[in-house]
This record gives structure tokens, C-alpha cells and sequence, in this order.
């Protein structure tokens, strides 16, 4: 018996090795933000909050931070949106099939790679040929997308919800789901029209998937990276924090980049933990 | 084969703080070669009683033998599960969805490495056994409750275990299918002469298949004994409910000459001796069987004549609600709202006068206040 | 008989009023369902266009087609699909397989310590990797994996693992216990339950989880990026940035280069996308699907 305690042990392993390297990741950080590594330094030294007192002294390292947090509002909000929308819209569907393949159409971009969907996105804002040719042919004006500093980063951000609409549709349709068909369908008999199932019935049962597609979306969107990355490269008005530690650490400011490390796991921990406990009864519901 | 014995055992589950005592210091021998039965009602603790046997719960305090090796102790498992060498028939049959019949009935004997023509050989055999050769290339999802019963049985079987665990093994079977169920049980066990013990709730199964049955009840081993035995003689109330079918009622009680009447409403049973018994009430368990009911006529008064010995008249009351089962009607007579019921042969219908006639020697009589048996006297059993 | 005209003619207007909602419902659901697909269209029609047909025609209508563009970056591409195809092909066995192996281990100890344990695990799975930048790179360069399959392979598992490891607890969760006690009492041990019994039984999970990984590696950005030095080691997606639209750039190549790059996950998508679908689900609501 000692030795089958001991096997069962050993599927655990595994994972606890790369979880721990994980771990080992995340305080070297911390440690590393403490010193003062950097290109023209030989040899580093502690110097306790300095490199953060240096790095919020940064105006470009506190715009992308303020950027991946503005990202992360402005996407769960249109995310949510677009996901009530689309899965309401799939709910009143009647034939199952149509069902799965307009919740494919929908999350399909999730399965197309951000740096393919920047090369897409780029040329779709393109002032020439892109979307505004169609603008300009109806009358609209030119609208700048990319190339203006002010118009750059809301083309992203729309770039996005198309990207995560489907994903936030999938968990409020799960939850529309759960709601029992009979009072659907009661509530049909006593012909109150589908606007109102909705309001009435179904989206007060939609808590659970308002939380999750909240959190699993601002989780997301402080990794955004490969897309503002290939649409627009390293540019300051659209840079995110991620993005940010990268440009520190390529420009050999390896403290800095530690330490702005540090707070994005930080303000992800804000989410992430509570999420987490949260999660966990669900996820391991079997007893 | 194996001696299974149970010292002291007992079971606590925790969940978060609060504790739950599911068994507490069972001692239990199960006999080599015997079919023992564990009868108790959902929850009691058998099926508790029966995974600490399996290994599949450690008892948190006492030890489990089997002969003279000791297989777990005190929140210890000493032998686990896959080496105590036995055959188990889940509730449900936990059969593997993934494989077909054979392979189901072939997986014990993989894991312990037989080689392919033995294996072989030893499925079709049991197969025979079980009449489920036809549907061994199919898998278990498309074959019915019975045949799924079957494969269990047949899979607890393959590796010639030291004995064999049935887990309720009929409640998920139909009525008609469960007879046939008990029957081949009975013919396998003669068969391989196998040590075999069955956890039921369902006395049926315990006088089916039985040769000695332990009762237990919240945790407790209240009677060990023949399945005769605690039918006839149960130690307690509960015992005697959890047997079978029984009316539970209390008696007023009024001596008369160094014998008891025993007065419920219009109810009354005469003529019962009782030694130092001091309550002023007494509570009875009559089994419907016990309780003859015929249908009165005007003609025949002096119908007391027909049965002899211990059968008692009580009286002419009115049939309350009536149900057939199984070539009898049992009648519900309703006496001031408490129902008592009794056993006809002849059908009886809603309203009918009939004539109530009672077992003398086959009441049990329970103290009043600690519902406890009280020998029945020999003398009434004599008179 | 009037009154019977009136209720006829009340049930044809109720029936007309429902038909008008049923297609203007369905004309939504199309108008967004082109938005959502309008990429996919001109990817296909501009990275089917010539070089002379970029010059005269926009992105948004087809011209005259040509194998060509496709034929070039696929070319291009070939090396870095296949580098792909080897980052993350392992990536989500090893995740998926090593992960359930941790999820039948919490599957079977249900302790305090273990939840403690599980609860690293689901945070794990959500820590945005890109803050391991430097620690990362500093440690496989240490052990001298930079630029190299197994460095790449061993990065993303840091960050998989704990995503096969929550995605397979969730869908153990639902295995019915008595057929697994069956097994023990069978006499199998746990390195036989977990894999003659617990895999077969929870194969759509495994796929689900599977596909999810595959997807999410395919897609990774940020881990090629760092350990990649050469050009040769590109992955599918970082070869896409040669391809970024800048003016000059035509930008028949740029589409064709993006559809080639996403055509796997595509395909994965348009076939086992349901498999896809339950491991997101799973992964926000823990439904088992």
C-alpha cells in the first residue's frame, strides 16, 4: 500500500515541477525589480523601490499600463455587449444545427492567431483600399483607423471584440440554457415577446456567465501583445503594458522590465485569485 | 478460501467540521463458505460496512481480518483493494462503458497478466454459466439491466476471487428480472461454493439467499441471526420493520386474571400473558400475514371454529383501501385514522364489512418505552 | 360569423406580425454573421489576386485569381509551419497527458492540501506568461536550450501544463466513481486505471483540452518571440510579421500569408470545433458539456 500511495504520488510530479519553475518565474521577478540591472550596470545591486519609483516616473511605462487597463474595461464591456447580443440572438434559434454554426462564425476568430488577425486588420484599415473605399463611395468621410494617434488604439480595441464577442456569447448562452425550458416556453404561451424572455428571464440567471466572460476577458486583454505588436509595431500610442516590459528588456533595462512585470502580475492577481475561488467548487463539483 | 472478521469497527466521515458516525463498533465473523447477508435501510451504514471489507474505506477505528491477516485498522489500509483478491457487483454494476462484454469480463484477469488462451477459456466459461455467451461482443450500453447484471457477476467472478461482494445487486432490475437474478445468484454461489455477502435494504433478497443476515441499524449491529430467526423474533421495533412489512401500534393494557387484554379502540386482543411487565401500554408488530381478513356474511357467525389454535377473532370492521399483490389483497382497515393492515385471500372492495382474525402466536410485542422485544410467553404459544 | 372572420383574421395578423420578427431575426443574424466572416473573404479573394490585381482593384472586391501569392508565401511559410506543427503538437500531448495524469491524482486525494494545491494551478493557468520574460529566457538560455525545439517546447509547457492540468480535473470530475473502485477491486493499480479506464472514459475531455492547447500554442505570439534567434526557427505566426502591411508592401502576399498561417487551426476549428468550443466553456463555467 505504501508503494501505491506513493505511484499515485508520482502523477502529481510532473506538474508540480513546471508549476513550480512557474512560481520560481514570478519571485525571480520580484527579486530582480529590487535591484538595479541594467545594460550599464556591471555589477547590480539592491536598491529597493527605486527602479519602481524610476519606472512610474516613466510617462511611456504609465500610458501603456493605463492603456491595458482602459483595453481591458472598454473590451468587456463591448465583449458583453456583443455577447448577450449574439447569444440572444442564437437562443431564439430554433433547429440546433443552425445553432452551432452561427456560434461558430462567431468564435471562430479565437481560433485565428492575434499577430494573423493584425496582418488582416491592418490592411482592412488601410485608407486607401480598405473599408474606407467603401466609406468614401457612400459618402462617409475617410476615417484614419491606424493612422492617426487618436483613432489608432479604438481600431484596435474594435479588432478585439470581434475577436472575444463569441467567446463572451458561448458563456451567456450556456447560461441561457440553463435556465429550464418550461418557464421559456410558459412564458411564450403567455405570448411576452422574445425582448422580454430576455430581460425577465433569462438574463437574471446570467450572473455566473457576466463573472466568468468578465474575468476570463480582462485576463485576455492584459496579455495583449502580437496585435498592437503586428498592426501597429512598438509605437507609443498603442503600446500595452506587456508590450512595454518587452521594449525594457530588449533596451536591456532588466530591472525595469522586472518590475513592471510585477505589477501587471499584480493587477492580474486582482482578478485572477478571486476568479479563481470562484471557479473552484464548480470545477471540481463531483462530491 | 477466507474468514472475514470484523473487531470493533467503526466509521466517522468528516466534511468540513461537522462529523458523521457511520458505523460504530461492529463486531462481525463471516464464515468461510457462507452467504451472509447485511440488511439495513438506506443509509444504516451497510454499504459502509461492506466498502470497509472491499478496502475501499479504511475503518477509522477497529481492524478487519481476513483469517488471521489483518487487511486495515485504524484509518490505515494495510491491504489495498486490488490485493485483497475479491469479486464486487456494484448498485450500479460499474461495468466499463469503453468495452465490450468480453473484454469487461476478460479486464481482471489482463490486469493479473493470464495469458490469452486462459483468458479466453475462462470468459466463455463463465459465460456459459451466466447464459450471456450471445451478447459478449457487445458492450454493456447495448445489452439490458439483467444481462449488465450478468457481466458484473460474471467479472466478479473471473479471477476466482476469495470472495464475493453483492452491493444491492437487484435494485436496478424489475421485478420479473430481479426473481431470475436471485435465482442464478443462488445457482452460482452453489456452484463455486464461494463465500458470499449481499447488502440489501430488501428483505426479499436477505430470505432469497441468505443463510445468516446481520441487521443494521444508524450505525448500529442490532441482531445477527437465520433471516427466520429475526422475522419471527426481532429484538427490536426497528429490526422487525426493516424485515418486512409490519403494523406498529399501541396498546392500552388491562389485566384480567394474571392475563392481559390488549385494547386499541375496538381493537382487542385477549388473553396475553406478560411477566413483570409495568406500563400501563405496550406496542405491538403484527405482520400483515398475521392479520386474516375475510369477508363477512350474515350467514356464517361462528366462523371462529374454522381456524384453530392461536387464531384470535377481533372483530367485524369496515375495509378502508385495498390493494393486489401478487395472488393476495392486503385490506387497510382505518381504526380512528390509524391504519392497521391485513392479508385476504378473496378480493374485497372499498367498504365491505369484513371479518378480522389474528395470529396470536406470531405478535410481537415491543416494551412500550424502549420498543424492545419482549419474549412471548410460552404459555400463550401453548394455550 | 363575423366574429369568426374577426379571430381568423386576428391569428393570420399574430401569424404575419411572427413571421416579419422570424426573418428580420434571421437578417440580423446574417448581417453580423458577414461582418464576422469578412475576413475570411478577403483573405481568400485578395491572396487569390495578382499583382496587377492589387493595383487596380480594393481589398474588398475580387479580381482576376492567381495561384501565385499562395504559391510564394507558402514557400515561405513551409519551414515555419513545420516549426509550428513541432512546438505544439508535443506541447499539447505532453500538457494534456501529464495534466490529466495530475488531475486523477486530485481526482483521487480530495485534502485540504490538495485544493491548496489545485488553487495554485487554476491561478497558474491565468498568470499572463509575458511577465516571465526575463526570467524565462534567462533560464533556458541557462540550460542552453535558446533557439531550440526542446527550449521552446519546455517554455510553453510552463505555461500549458497548468491549462491541461484544470482543464482535465474538470472534465474528471464527472467519472463515475464506483466504475474506477470497480477497477481497483478488479485488481488494477493506478497506473492501469488511469489509462485502460480513466483515459477511455474521459476521451472527449482529453480532445477537448487537446485541441484547446494545440490552438492556444499555435497561436503564441510571445514565446517565439523571446527564445527564437534565427530566422529559421520562426514559428507560423512570427513569420507573419515579414508580411504586416506598410506601404510599398502589396498586400495580396499579407492575406495569403494570414490565411496559410491560421489555415491549421482553421481546419481544426471547421472539424473538431465543438471540442474547442467545451474547452473554453470548461475553462469559464466548468460545465463538462
Amino acid at each position: 500500500m505504501n508503494k501505491n500511495k506513493f505511484t499515485i504520488f508520482l502523477f502529481l510530479i510532473p506538474t508540480l515541477i513546471f508549476g513550480i519553475l512557474l512560481l520560481y518565474f514570478v519571485f525571480y521577478n520580484v527579486y530582480y525589480s529590487f535591484l538595479d540591472s541594467s545594460a550599464t550596470v556591471l555589477v547590480a545591486k539592491f536598491v529597493g523601490f527605486a527602479t519602481y519609483k524610476e519606472l512610474f516616473s516613466n510617462a511611456l511605462v504609465v500610458s501603456s499600463l493605463k492603456r491595458s487597463i482602459i483595453w481591458a474595461f472598454v473590451l468587456i464591456a463591448g465583449g458583453n455587449v456583443m455577447g448577450i447580443f449574439f447569444a440572444s440572438l442564437i437562443y431564439f434559434l430554433r433547429n440546433q444545427k443552425t445553432r452551432a454554426v452561427y456560434t461558430s462564425i462567431f468564435v471562430y476568430p479565437l481560433a485565428v492567431s492575434m499577430a494573423a488577425s493584425g496582418v488582416i486588420w491592418t490592411w482592412l484599415f488601410n485608407i486607401n483600399d480598405g473599408v474606407d473605399y467603401l466609406f468614401v463611395r457612400i459618402g462617409l468621410p475617410r476615417f484614419p483607423w491606424l493612422d492617426s494617434p487618436a483613432t489608432a488604439f479604438p481600431s484596435l480595441i474594435l479588432v478585439s471584440i470581434w475577436v472575444f464577442s463569441g467567446l463572451a456569447s458561448l458563456f451567456y448562452l450556456a447560461s441561457f440554457q440553463n435556465v429550464s425550458k418550461d418557464i421559456v416556453e410558459s412564458a411564450k404561451i403567455d405570448s411576452a415577446s422574445s425582448f422580454r424572455i430576455l430581460r425577465k428571464i433569462l438574463l437574471p440567471e446570467a450572473k455566473n456567465a457576466f463573472i466568468v466572460s468578465t474575468a476570463i476577458i480582462f485576463i485576455f486583454a492584459l496579455r495583449f501583445f502580437s496585435l498592437p505588436y503586428v498592426a501597429t509595431l512598438l509605437n507609443p500610442y498603442t503600446e500595452t503594458s506587456v508590450e512595454n516590459l518587452y521594449v525594457l528588456y530588449t533596451s536591456l533595462s532588466f530591472s525595469e522590465s522586472s518590475a513592471e512585470s510585477v505589477i501587471v502580475m499584480l493587477i492580474a492577481l486582482v482578478v485572477v485569485i478571486p476568479f479563481a475561488l470562484y471557479g473552484i467548487k464548480r470545477w471540481l463539483a463531483n462530491d | 478460501m477466507v474468514n472475514i472478521k470484523l473487531n470493533n469497527v467503526s466509521k466517522i466521515f468528516k466534511k468540513g467540521k461537522t462529523e458523521f458516525k457511520a458505523l460504530s463498533n461492529i463486531n462481525l465473523e463471516i464464515p468461510d463458505n457462507s452467504f451472509f447477508g447485511i440488511l439495513g435501510a438506506s443509509g444504516a451504514g451497510k454499504t459502509t460496512t461492506m466498502r470497509i471489507i472491499a478496502g475501499l474505506e479504511a475503518p477509522t477505528m477497529g481492524e478487519v481480518l481476513f483469517d488471521k491477516t489483518v487487511v486495515s485498522k485504524d484509518d490505515r489500509t494495510i491491504i489495498d483493494p486490488e490485493e485483497r483478491d475479491i469479486g464486487m457487483v456494484f448498485q450500479n454494476w460499474a461495468l466499463y462503458p469503453h468495452m465490450n462484454n468480453y473484454e469487461n469480463i476478460a479486464f481482471p484477469l489482463k490486469v493479473k497478466k493470464w495469458n490469452q488462451n486462459e483468458i479466453t477459456k475462462r470468459v466463455y466459461e463463465l459465460a456459459d454459466i451466466l447464459g450471456i455467451r450471445e451478447v459478449l461482443a457487445k458492450r454493456p450500453g447495448e445489452i439490458s439491466g439483467g444481462q449488465q447484471q450478468r457481466v458484473a457477476v460474471a467479472r466478479a467472478l473471473a479471477k476466482n476471487p476469495k470472495f464475493l461482494l453483492l452491493d444491492e445487486p437487484f435494485s436496478n432490475l424489475d421485478a420479473n428480472a430481479r426473481d431470475d437474478a436471485r435465482a442464478l445468484v443462488k445457482k452460482v454461489k452453489n456452484e463455486l461454493g464461494i463465500t458470499t455477502i449481499i447488502v440489501s435494504h430488501d428483505p426479499a433478497d436477505i430470505f432469497a439467499l441468505a443463510e445468516k443476515v446481520a441487521v443494521i441499524s444508524r450505525g448500529n449491529l442490532v441482531q445477527l441471526g437465520t433471516p427466520k430467526d429475526l422475522y419471527d423474533y426481532p429484538s427490536n421495533e426497528r429490526v422487525a420493520g426493516t424485515l418486512g412489512d409490519i403494523n406498529i401500534v399501541d396498546f392500552d393494557l388491562k389485566e384480567k386474571n394474571g392475563y392481559y387484554d390488549l385494547i386499541f379502540e375496538n381493537f382487542i386482543i385477549t388473553g396475553i400473558k406478560l411477566n413483570d411487565y409495568n406500563d400501563s401500554k405496550i406496542t405491538l408488530g403484527i405482520r400483515p400475514e398475521d392479520l386474516i381478513i375475510e369477508k363477512s356474511t350474515e350467514i356464517d357467525s361462528n366462523i371462529e371454529t374454522k381456524y384453530e389454535g392461536n387464531t384470535q377473532k377481533i372483530g367485524v370492521f369496515e375495509a378502508d383501501t385495498v390493494n393486489y399483490n401478487q395472488g393476495s389483497f392486503s385490506v387497510v382497515l382505518n381504526i380512528s385514522g390509524t391504519k392497521i393492515k391485513g392479508i385476504s385471500r378473496e378480493p374485497i372492495f372499498y367498504g365491505d364489512k369484513v371479518n378480522v382474525y389474528i395470529n396470536k402466536s406470531k405478535i410481537k410485542l415491543f416494551e412500550y418505552a424502549s420498543k424492545d422485544a419482549i419474549k412471548l410467553n410460552e404459555e400463550i404459544e401453548r394455550n | 360569423m363575423i366574429k369568426n372572420k374577426n379571430t381568423n383574421s386576428n391569428i393570420n395578423g399574430a401569424k404575419n406580425v411572427k413571421n416579419v420578427k422570424r426573418i428580420i431575426h434571421n437578417i440580423i443574424l446574417v448581417i453580423f454573421s458577414i461582418l464576422w466572416l469578412f475576413p475570411i473573404y478577403v483573405m481568400v479573394i485578395d491572396g487569390l489576386k495578382s499583382a496587377s490585381g492589387v493595383l487596380i482593384t480594393p481589398i474588398l472586391f475580387p479580381a482576376k485569381s492567381s495561384l501565385g501569392p499562395f504559391i510564394t508565401v507558402t514557400t515561405a511559410l513551409e519551414r515555419p509551419i513545420l516549426n509550428s506543427i513541432i512546438y505544439t503538437v508535443p506541447t499539447a500531448i505532453i500538457s494534456t497527458y501529464i495534466g490529466a495524469m495530475a488531475a486523477f491524482y486530485f481526482y483521487k486525494k480530495a485534502r485540504m492540501i490538495n485544493t491548496l494545491l489545485f488553487t495554485i494551478i487554476a491561478i497558474a493557468t491565468f498568470v499572463p506568461y509575458e511577465i516571465t520574460l526575463l526570467p524565462l529566457t534567462k533560464f533556458i538560455s541557462s540550460i542552453g536550450l535558446l533557439n531550440t525545439y526542446p527550449g521552446i517546447i519546455i517554455a510553453m509547457l510552463i505555461f500549458y501544463l497548468p491549462t491541461g492540468a484544470l482543464l482535465m480535473s474538470i472534465f474528471l470530475a464527472v467519472l463515475p466513481k464506483t466504475t474506477l473502485e470497480s477497477a481497483r477491486i478488479d485488481g488494477a493499480n493506478d497506473w492501469t486505471i488511469f489509462n485502460k479506464v480513466v483515459l477511455p472514459l474521459a476521451m472527449p475531455g482529453f480532445i477537448s483540452t487537446f485541441i484547446f492547447i494545440l490552438i492556444e500554442s499555435w497561436n503564441n505570439f510571445f514565446v517565439p518571440l523571446v527564445l527564437v534567434t534565427t530566422p529559421g526557427m520562426n514559428s507560423a505566426s512570427l513569420a507573419l510579421m515579414s508580411y504586416t502591411g506598410g506601404y510599398g508592401t502589396l498586400y495580396n502576399e499579407s492575406f495569403a500569408s494570414a490565411f496559410i498561417a491560421s489555415l491549421i487551426p482553421l481546419v481544426i476549428f471547421v472539424f473538431l470545433g465543438r471540442y474547442f468550443i467545451r474547452g473554453f466553456q470548461a475553462f469559464g463555467t466548468g460545465r463538462k458539456g
